[in-house]
């Protein structure tokens, strides 16, 4: 494989809400390559988003990291304390395309203005009219026709797609070396949502970016990743390459998660849907987080985490199941049907 | 041919000034029959929603006729029939973290509708039994909108919708806020009542993949008119308008194969030469319509005796 551009080892975050303590993320190690496309996916509070926030140092005031390291070109980002060490990340090694363009553009500003302001603060080297040009040049990479005129306009001009362009505008300005994208495409309209997703992925092989993305529908990565990390209360459960993820997955919750996906549905039957909530993270999770939703759970995932067990080199998955004492389970219906979708397409 | 509940003919609806109206709908037409779930599918702007809201009359229709169950609703009509609409026919809304009112409790929100008709004991029964059949819990009624998830908010939506007895619900978007696991629940709960209750929905949305699952028939609606209207099936294994095509191909499919080797078609309206050719709502198989003008309407049939 080739080489580690971010390496996050044994990671905690914890958040102090209301004098209670939320364990948000618990000891999560990651390698992200140089390069590739990887997809966090998880339900909502299954902490991807401030998983990813913590490569930023974005994080509310009351969240603290509380052990682990994050590793980015020599640098510890789990050691920062000061907005000015950040700000030598942020922007300008990892940026980020926020989820929904219609609050992550100021209203008061030109669409222009904002792009520039990002351009200015991090490429100080610019002159003005370097910086106005460098500005154009980037609304029409993220495919805006008439960027002169469209720069003079302000973002209720636009519509929810080219305000998404924007935003992503605005994160590959100072051509960071990581972009991640959180829901870029869960405002926006199925039409839509391809167009952007495309763009993201040119934009990513041209300026050699590499790609995080976060979603909780697993049926828009299989486009755009290379690699899928599946999280699930504070913690990935599972990590393959796409392939392995959608044909072979392991991990009950990532069965579950394929399973529930409209697409793969039968029309007149049931959908699957997860019974139960998610972990209540406030309480010290013990076990495998994900047991008392899982019909498959063995007596030690309510006692032990399970560790990673590997099936190949590139794919993990922390689950008892695949300890060589558990007992042999079928995944459901809708994944065997994938699967068979793949021996299909294989030969 | 099956009992028509809800039938909607040449309907229109402009906003704006009278001299210089903007075009919401114009001119669609179609039945929904008892029983069904009909789809109405189309990007933002092409006018699903306001279909939608001119049936259950928030919107006032510029012409045409929307008949339910015999009786025109649109436009001017008597006092009792407006109730009766009000009752037969309720919506459920997109967003449940904005359609439910923040300062007011669960049991408010859910029998506002009945507000006036019951004594309080009676409403707390209504509430009580509305909140189970959406699967929530009865002690919810005394707690606010704020302190619920995403999915059980959509349930107070429901059943605030369903306390009033409909025959007809209009369902916009109600899963497009929600999260992949919890769309499955409500999808699974919109179906069970449809089975339990015989009600007729409405279900507007973006998403073809939702709609493959849930609905009977799809119409594909794009800039206020509709361009092609079948059974879910036939839509899915013929499309004909080269819109429904594009909107097949950006469906996400959950298979890192077709994905990869997917060419996404772009539609594009300057294609259609409309000018001297007119187009106009042909049937081209049983119960498949297209929008279309001679020339496409040759290609199309060409294309559907064509085996692939």
């Amino acid at each position: 494989m080739s080489e580690t551009i971010l390496s996050v080892r044994n990671l905690d975050l914890k958040f102090d809400l209301r004098g209670r303590t939320l364990h948000a993320i618990r000891d999560v190690s990651l390698d992200v390559y140089k390069g590739e496309s990887l997809a966090i996916v998880g339900e909502s509070g299954s902490g991807k988003s401030v998983f990813t926030k913590c490569f930023m140092g974005l994080n509310d005031i009351n969240g603290r990291i509380t052990g682990g390291e994050i590793l980015y070109g020599g640098m510890n980002l789990a050691a920062f304390k000061t907005e000015k060490e950040w700000l030598r990340i942020r922007g300008r090694e990892i940026a980020m395309v926020m989820q929904d363009p219609m609050t992550s553009l100021n209203p008061l500003k030109t669409v222009g203005a904002q792009i520039l302001e990002a351009i200015r603060l991090h490429q100080s080297e610019l002159d003005k009219a370097q910086a106005h040009k460098a500005m154009l040049d980037i609304l029409s990479d993220v495919g805006i026709s008439e960027p002169e005129k469209r720069a003079r306009q302000y973002p209720h001009e636009f519509s929810g797609g080219m305000r998404q362009r924007v935003v992503i505008a605005i994160a590959v300005a100072c051509k960071p070396k990581i972009l991640i994208c959180d829901e870029p495409t869960t405002a926006l309209d199925v039409t839509i949502q391809a167009q952007i997703l495309k763009l993201i992925k040119d934009l990513v092989r041209e300026h050699d970016m590499t790609a995080i993305y976060i979603t909780h529908d697993l049926g828009v990565v299989a486009n755009v990743a290379q690699r899928i990390a599946v999280m699930y209360g504070g913690d990935i459960v599972e990590i393959g390459t796409c392939e392995e993820i959608f044909y072979d997955p392991r991990h009950p919750y990532t069965w579950a998660l394929l399973s529930s996906l409209p697409q793969l549905g039968i029309k007149g039957e049931k959908l699957f849907s997860i019974q139960g909530t998610p972990p209540n993270l406030f309480t010290e999770i013990k076990g495998d987080a994900f047991a008392p939703r899982n019909p498959y759970a063995l007596k030690i995932d309510y006692e032990k985490r399970p560790p990673f067990f590997e099936i190949t080199p590139t794919h993990k998955a922390r689950t008892w199941l695949l300890d060589p004492r558990a007992p042999k389970i079928e995944p459901p219906e809708a994944v065997r049907k994938l699967s068979r979708m793949e021996a299909l397409s294989n030969g | 041919m099956a009992d028509v509940l809800l039938s909607v003919k040449d309907l229109s609806v402009h906003f704006g000034k009278k001299r210089r109206p903007f075009v919401a709908v114009n001119r669609v037409s179609f039945d929904i029959y008892r029983g069904e779930t009909f789809g109405l599918v189309g990007e933002s702007g092409s006018g699903k929603t306001t279909i939608g809201r001119a049936i259950i009359r928030v919107v006032p229709s510029a012409g045409g006729d929307i008949v339910f169950d015999g009786k025109k609703i649109n436009g001017k009509i008597s006092k009792e029939l407006d109730r009766e609409v009000t009752n037969r026919i309720q919506m459920i809304f997109q967003d449940p973290m904005a359609s439910l009112n923040e300062r007011a409790k669960v049991s408010y929100i859910v029998s506002e509708g009945i507000y006036r008709r019951f004594d309080r004991q009676e409403r707390a029964l209504r509430v009580e039994k509305a909140l189970r059949e959406v699967g929530l819990l009865p002690e919810f009624a005394g707690r606010f909108p704020h302190e619920f998830s995403g999915g059980q908010r959509q349930r107070i939506g429901i059943a605030r919708a369903l306390i009033m007895q409909p025959d007809f619900i209009v369902a916009d978007e109600p899963i497009s806020a929600l999260d992949v696991s919890i769309r499955a629940q409500v999808l699974n709960l919109l179906s069970d009542l449809q089975k339990e209750r015989k009600l007729t929905y409405l279900f507007i949305s973006h998403d073809l993949s939702v709609m493959r699952f849930i609905c009977d028939r799809i119409a594909v609606i794009h800039k206020g008119v509709i361009v092609e209207l079948a059974q879910t099936e036939q839509l899915f294994s013929h499309p004909l308008h080269p819109y429904t095509r594009a909107l097949l191909s950006a469906v996400p499919m959950p298979d890192p194969n077709t994905e990869k080797h997917k060419v996404p078609v772009v539609y594009d309206p300057s294609m259609h030469h409309y000018e001297t050719d007119k187009p106009v709502w042909t049937e081209i198989e049983l119960g498949h319509f297209v929008y279309a003008n001679e020339t496409e309407r040759k290609e199309y049939e060409e294309a559907f005796n064509t085996p692939r």
